[in-house]
């Protein structure tokens, strides 16, 4: 650094000597400051760099509910093919179950072997529950009879799909719905009913409505017609579209057992599908085709990394609503 | 002369440590400014990469969700052997099949041009593998998701014309032709079918 104030040669220094501890101090302060602002960026960026290296790869993250998602959606599926193949009694189908449960255990430990994790899979025998799978034409398979059962004395049901087709609908409103369109009901003997009403509304649209304890009903949601129209009262659904309340109106409210039906199915073609668990023993009375199935069974997962360990037990009820 | 040396010492000692900051920061600022790593804003930046990741696993898990990637599976043309409607090659390479799956992938990532094989791996030890949409090679910084559908022996092909055959009916020689997976599952199971697609920036 160069002298800035120069040194005089007649032996006073002592003035010029202050000025210069003034000067050092002010370029000291500064190079502190400069100093501290480099180490505060240096540190940010790698920081950051830290922080981005390592944003979303930890190992387990989120791999245990993967698991359990596979295997939970894997159970599903097996039981409703299970019921679906028809299975000649219960024990033929919880057998079936309880096969497939052991071939998915296999499967899920050579799946996950390769990533370091250890799966687990078991059915319990016991905790299969026997229940009906109810299906058939909406017109109680040639009866003739306008108005069928479809469930006596059921305690839970899952996966309650009628299909409809659209041109054999009635066309009407909601005031004249009780009077001339096909419906659902749901009655638990206790002066409770829940009637779901399906008819051609405005513009022929699917409109589907709810009445409850006799009272009028109320038109929850509509869609546009289409080849089949699926009413998807457990799963909520109209077609392809949300129906909020559908479940929650027609039967959430009701004391077990109840009995469902369809009256005026004149008024609609279609298929219905639905498994039930019966409140006694293991079958309902329908005058649809009810067979033998399986309603609902429990597995016990683990599963088990280096660094995590999760055990759980999955009732597993595919299509089952949440109220 | 004694007192003025040793204030010139310590403004010596001042400008060396100013000196090495500026050389410190000037080589920085030059590396920053040249050097391409993983962290740096550009196509193949980690970020993007995680990001990528992200879009893909949630459009597997919302197609899964929704029945369009188990019906995207099974547009499968037994007789011709093809995803295609008998068209070569057998499997897609100019984006999505025509389905809802198919136009998902689309607008995640082939409208953003983003490139996306997708492939299908099943068989007893997931040891097969059919190839659903094939845009190229990916480049050293593709990512991964995978999903796996469980289909039922039941399940019916969604390809035009032969909605009405089932997995089972071509398992047991019933309906002619073949499916790409064998029948390795047992019971009501037919197989498991892991999707894996491969994401890359063009």
């Amino acid at each position: 650094m160069a002298a800035v104030i120069p040194w005089s040669s007649d032996g006073d220094d002592s003035r010029f000597r202050d000025a210069n501890r003034g000067q050092l101090l002010l370029i000291s302060g500064l190079v502190v400051a400069v100093s501290l602002v480099a180490l505060v960026v240096l540190l940010n960026a790698s920081i950051y760099s830290e922080n981005v290296a390592t944003r979303g790869i930890e190992a387990a993250d989120g791999e245990a509910l993967e698991v359990r998602a596979a295997a939970v959606e894997e159970t599903g599926k097996l039981i409703d093919g299970t019921n679906r193949n028809r299975p000649a009694n219960h024990s033929e189908a919880a057998a079936a179950v309880e096969e497939g449960v052991a071939d998915l255990d296999e499967y899920l430990a050579r799946a996950y072997a390769d990533r370091g994790g250890v799966t687990h899979v078991a059915g319990d025998p016991s905790s299969i529950r026997a229940g009906s799978y109810v299906t058939g034409n909406l017109t109680a398979n040639g009866t003739g009879d306008a108005n069928a059962t479809v469930a006596d004395g059921v305690a839970q049901t899952r996966g309650f799909v009628v299909e409809v087709d659209p041109d054999t609908l009635a066309s009407t409103d909601a005031g004249d719905a009780a009077a001339n369109a096909f419906f659902v009901e749901f009655d638990d003997g206790v002066n409770e009913t829940r009637k779901v009403y399906v008819y051609n509304g405005t513009d022929d649209n699917v409109t589907v409505a709810v009445g409850e304890n006799g009272s009028d009903p109320t038109v929850v949601c509509s869609t546009p017609a289409a080849d089949r129209v699926a009413v998807d009262l457990t799963g909520g659904t109209l077609g392809d579209e949300r129906c909020p309340g559908l479940w929650a109106t027609s039967a959430g409210a009701l004391g077990t057992p109840y009995d469902v039906s369809m009256e005026r199915t004149g008024a609609a073609d279609g298929e219905v599908t639905l498994t039930v668990l019966p409140d006694s023993g293991d079958a309902v009375g329908s005058d649809h085709t009810a067979a033998p199935a399986v309603y609902d069974a429990e597995i016990d997962l683990r599963y088990r990394t280096a660094e995590l360990r999760f055990e759980t037990t999955v009732r597993v009820a595919p299509g089952e609503p949440d109220a | 002369m004694t007192v003025p040396d040793d204030d010139r010492a310590q403004a010596h000692t001042l400008e060396a440590f100013a000196a090495a900051i500026l050389i410190v920061a000037g080589l920085t600022f030059a590396l920053q400014a040249t050097a391409v790593t993983p962290l740096s804003a550009s196509t193949s930046n980690q970020h993007l990469e995680n990001q990528q990741r992200a879009v893909a696993n949630d459009l597997l898990e919302t197609s899964a969700a929704n029945g369009d990637l188990e019906a995207a599976l099974l547009r499968w043309d037994p007789e011709d052997e093809t995803f295609t409607d008998s068209r070569s090659p057998s499997y897609f390479t100019g984006g999505g099949p025509p389905n809802g799956f198919g136009a998902a992938l689309n607008e995640s990532f082939g409208d953003r041009r983003i490139a996306f094989n997708v492939h299908i791996r099943h068989g007893p030890d997931n040891e097969a593998e059919t190839t659903l949409v094939s845009m190229g090679a990916p480049s050293d910084n593709a990512v991964t998701a995978t999903r796996t559908v469980v289909v039922t022996d039941d399940a019916n092909l969604t390809a035009p014309g032969h909605e009405n055959t089932t997995l089972r009916a071509l398992s047991d020689g019933t309906a002619d032709g073949e499916f790409y997976a064998t029948d390795a599952g047992t019971g009501a199971i037919y197989d498991r079918l892991e999707v894996r697609i491969v994401v890359w920036q063009l």
